[in-house]
């Protein structure tokens, strides 16, 4: 991670062409003590403007290895993270957890990638940093300032196939004491894909009805710098989608489900010679309204959260330390109405508290080349009992060229509130899962004049008790207990090879990963899952992106391969692999102070036939075709603050 | 340096396994066996894997999924909820296909699909060529004509129809949603009785003395009691009513061949001779840690076949007993196994 920050900062002096490289750090407290002994990714923020008209789920499943199990194009998608399930991966904003603590998933198919400028991955558990869920890796989502960069405003409209329409404007008002970016976005599309059948020979030819969607929403962000030692951050994201869902078979009932988030955020951050000290305060208000029609079913699932955290690091010497609280509430009210003539309605209220406290050391030895760090996080809840949590690790640079990483970590992840309280079935006497891995990884970096290379692979092994599974009751419902044991172990790769001169970027972005997660507990007696990977999750997933950059150009070309996915957890059944490729192009260009650009972007490439989810098609060849306004009126360049 | 290249090729390379999953080997299983059993799987919800699996009972193999083997790879679709035979057909109840999948009897080649139905359930031919069909989210029974395949009509009623029988020109409509079991008149198709049998009423069998016996599963959430009940055909009064304890959630009635001993699950497989006047205590098979889903009784030997859905997202395992209760063998049928047909 460090050592692609030092490449860009060097390219930066270079070239201006690369400026957009160019990265302030202002990162959340804990994980700066901390990222360097784990596994991290960061997305490219070439990459990244590249999908500025796609959600998180088209941007983490083409640019990363973790797998997106969609459920067909526009419709939920869900994370598996190191062989985890979706409720194993912690999803930050600003460092935030925002998943939703009702499902314990969050759907990325309704994150809009335009609403943040600096989208990372953190590999395995990291309890110890960001509490519950955090046991596959971690998602993490930031708006990151720019002080004094003057006067940016950003216009983009786009049309593609299936009837999609898109426009976004960002404002971006920044001074040198005071910013302000606004974004803001629509998209509606009819979403009609035709797929091929491949289980129907007759009539194999077949077209999605019924998946539209229309999807609005904004992120204002105002920072100020209060004093030179004080910034404060407040941040409002108001996201509002509304969908239809298709039925891939003849049913014939008409399902929907609007979602609409309010997502709150403001930090003050105090910074001043050996000591910095951040509050926090999150409020987010997540509604999911479902319908289905024929079956006459109504729900509405609010959930509220508010958090506020304190966060302290002092520095001494060669000595880090952190002290921080977290207190987190969630409220739901979940309404349920089946039958309406039987007027089975349900009003559930449910409420959890936590309160958490966190520690955390690191030293640097050996002019900075060796660092150790350990970390501990103890929490407090309602509802059940929360297990200590802790991290620590060392990154040590052993020559110029080699940066050799071991962490430890204990995670864990509490039941959901569907899981306790789902009625019927939900089990209040459910314990935390818990997760116990190692990963160790090399680093391999070398730059020569205008190349630069970076290799890393890490090895990873986490055993996973307590792993919650709804089963079959003697009742007529199904119950969650505490019952799977999943061993994960596995290999991941990273590749990067730059070349940079002049006018002209060329970049290779290589990622794969391997994971054998296998469950290791029989739950009856005719179990025929002991040994066989946990359904829905590859062993294997390999991406490859490259990007040229020349003069007023810039191309993107990417290409995705995911192995066999199980469906039984016997492992008898599957889907099949697919590869899939994509492409992307742009070229700007500039009338006095106004510069254009125009896109045109071709997904699935090849034209492949494929699904993640069994019967959950996903769509052939598609194009889109934009354009991008942009107005820039720079101010004199001034130092930037980092903060 | 170049020690830790080889360290890092080795992480890449270490302890991959074959991406490839084995595909079943094919086992060759005559429709014209003497006697064959027919599994009904129900297949995954959404994912379009129901099928219908063949066993032979004198040679144990077994064919998991029949329909694709002779349909040139074709599936049957989502949700296979049951199978009866008529004429020189299987009616295949697709649930979630919202179809009735027509089937030779000889190769089990499809001939026919009857579509436009909501969430069938069961089908009931009741007189000649016609058919009934239950629905779990219409409030009405389909009247289908199986000379065209197509359905001819409805009859309102109550949604969560279940199974049907026939008798003296009346067939009786369980009802998963309602207390009452519906009697139509197949002359005319109207409703023209309901009888009170209890909440979640959804397994009916006719014993040899002509008499209906209900088997209502209660709710146990909201602690109702399920119960057995016994109709006269001619008064539609209910004879006998035997009442479960309200923990308990009884399902799948069915009957031996000499149809005066019924069987059904209630965590685990019980049997009540029809002159017994309470229900038995014990389970006449234990269920211990696994999951029964799915009875039937095979008319050819009394041999008890009960199949053990184990976490839903599996291979059931079908296991089959004497008729004394004593473990004979099992076979893997397909995911989510509820029923048998003998042949």
């Amino acid at each position: 991670m460090c050592f692609i920050l030092n490449s860009n900062v060097k390219a930066q002096t270079k070239d201006t062409v690369i400026h957009q490289l160019h990265e302030v750090s202002i990162i959340e407290n804990k994980q700066h003590l901390l990222e360097t002994s784990k596994k991290t990714i960061s997305i490219d923020s070439l990459t990244l403007v590249r999908y500025n008209t796609s959600s998180l789920s088209d941007l983490l499943s083409n640019q990363s290895t973790i797998h997106v199990k969609t459920y067909g194009h526009g419709n939920i998608a869900t994370t598996s993270m190191r062989g985890g399930n979706s409720n194993h991966t912690a999803i930050l904003w600003n460092g935030l957890n925002i998943q939703n603590a009702m499902l314990g998933q969050t759907d990325l198919s309704i994150i809009p990638s335009l609403f943040f400028n600096n989208v990372s991955l953190e590999y395995g558990g990291g309890s110890a940093m960001w509490g519950s869920g955090a046991i596959g890796g971690s998602i993490r989502l930031q708006n990151k300032t720019l002080f004094n960069e003057g006067f940016k405003t950003n216009l983009q409209m786009s049309v593609g196939s299936f009837d999609t329409k898109k426009i976004a404007a960002t404002v971006l008002l920044s001074h040198k004491k005071i910013v302000s970016n606004t974004k803001i976005y629509y998209n509606t599309s009819e979403n009609n894909y035709k797929y091929k059948d491949t289980t129907d020979k007759e009539n194999s030819n077949k077209q999605i009805t019924h998946a539209g969607y229309t999807a609005k929403g904004l992120m204002q962000e105002l920072s100020f710098l209060a004093t030179p030692y004080q910034k404060i951050n407040i941040r409002l994201w108001y996201n509002s989608v509304s969908r239809n869902i298709p039925s891939y078979t003849a049913y014939a009932s008409k399902q929907s489900q609007e979602d609409e988030n309010l997502k709150f955020n403001t930090d003050w951050n105090y910074s001043k010679q050996k000591i910095n000290s951040t509050i926090r305060l999150g409020y987010f208000n997540d509604k999911l309204n479902y319908t289905d029609s024929l079956k006459d079913i109504y729900s509405k699932s609010p959930i509220r959260t508010f958090i506020t955290e304190s966060d302290n690091i002092y520095t001494h010497k060669n000595h880090t330390f952190n002290l921080g609280a977290n207190f987190t509430s969630y409220k739901t009210e979940t309404y349920s109405k089946i039958n309406e003539q039987e007027s089975r309605d349900t009003l559930l209220i449910h409420k959890i508290n936590k309160l958490a406290f966190f520690a955390a050391y690191k030293i640097s030895l050996l002019n900075s080349k060796f660092n150790y760090n350990l970390s501990i996080r103890k929490e407090f809840t309602n509802q059940t009992q929360i297990p200590f949590t802790g991290n620590t690790g060392i990154h040590y640079q052993l020559t110029k060229h080699i940066t050799a990483k071991v962490n430890a970590n204990k995670s864990y992840r509490q039941p959901t509130l569907n899981d306790l309280y789902w009625n019927p079935g939900g089990n209040p006497n459910l314990k935390p899962e818990d997760s116990y891995e190692i990963d160790g990884g090399i680093e391999l970096n070398y730059s020569k004049n205008n190349f630069s290379l970076l290799i890393e692979g890490t090895y990873f092994n986490r055993h996973t008790t307590n792993w919650i599974i709804w089963l079959p009751t003697e009742k007529s419902y199904w119950s969650p207990k505490n019952v799977a044991e999943v061993y994960s172990r596995g290999t991941e790769t990273k590749t990067e090879l730059s070349y940079s001169k002049k006018d002209i970027l060329i970049k290779l972005i290589l990622h794969t990963s391997y994971v054998l997660s296998t469950n290791q507990k029989a739950t009856s007696e005719n179990d025929n899952s002991v040994g066989r990977q946990v359904i829905f999750t590859p062993r294997y997933n390999g991406q490859g992106t490259l990007l040229i950059k020349y003069q007023n150009f810039n191309l993107l070309f990417n290409n995705n391969y995911t192995g066999y996915r199980f469906t039984s957890t016997d492992n008898t059944s599957w889907v099949n692999p697919y590869y899939i490729a994509n492409f992307k192009c742009s070229y700007n260009y500039s009338f006095s102070t106004i510069n254009t650009e125009l896109f045109f972007n071709i997904n699935n490439l090849f034209n492949k036939n494929y699904v993640i989810i069994p019967n959950r098609p996903m769509p052939l060849r598609n194009y889109e075709v934009g354009i991008n306004l942009k107005y820039d009126k720079k101010k004199k360049k001034v130092e930037t603050t980092i903060n | 340096m170049k020690f830790y290249v080889f360290i890092l090729i080795g992480l890449l390379l270490g302890s991959c396994v074959k991406d490839k999953p084995q595909e079943p080997i094919k086992t060759a299983v005559s429709m014209n066996a003497d006697t064959k059993v027919l599994v009904v799987n129900e297949g995954n919800f959404g994912w379009g894997v129901g099928s219908i699996s063949l066993y032979d009972p004198s040679s144990g193999a077994v064919v998991e999924d029949y329909y694709k083997q002779q349909n040139n790879n074709a599936t049957l679709g989502n949700v296979c909820q049951s199978i009866t035979k008529y004429n020189n057909n299987y009616y295949i109840v697709m649930n979630n296909s919202n179809k009735i999948v027509v089937v030779n009897s000889s190769n089990f080649v499809k001939t026919a699909t009857i579509n436009g139905l909501n969430s069938p359930r069961y089908i009931l031919p009741v007189t000649y060529n016609k058919a009934y069909v239950s629905d779990l989210y219409t409030n009405s029974i389909q009247i289908v004509d199986l000379n065209s395949n197509t359905i001819s009509g409805s009859i309102p009623c109550m949604n969560g129809t279940e199974q049907m029988a026939l008798l003296y020109n009346k067939a009786f409509v369980t009802c998963s949603n309602s207390n009452y079991c519906y009697v139509i008149n197949t002359m005319t198709d109207v409703i023209t009785d309901s009888i009170p049998v209890g909440e979640g009423n959804s397994s009916i069998c006719i014993d040899k003395n002509s008499k209906v016996w209900i088997l209502s599963t209660g709710n146990s959430t909201q602690s109702i009691a399920g119960k057995l009940s016994r109709i006269n055909p001619v008064t539609l009064q209910i004879e006998q009513t035997l009442n479960f304890s309200n923990t308990d959630s009884p399902n799948k009635l069915c009957f031996n061949k000499t149809r005066d001993t019924l069987y059904y699950l209630n965590n685990g497989v019980y049997q009540f001779p029809i002159i017994s006047s309470s229900l038995p205590s014990n389970p006449f098979i234990n269920q211990g840690t696994k999951l029964y889903y799915g009875l039937g009784i095979n008319p050819k030997d009394y041999s008890i076949y009960v199949s053990d859905a184990i976490d839903y997202v599996q291979k059931s395992k079908v296991e089959i007993y004497k008729p004394n209760g004593s473990f004979i063998t099992n076979f893997n049928a397909g995911i989510i196994s509820n029923g048998f047909m003998f042949e």
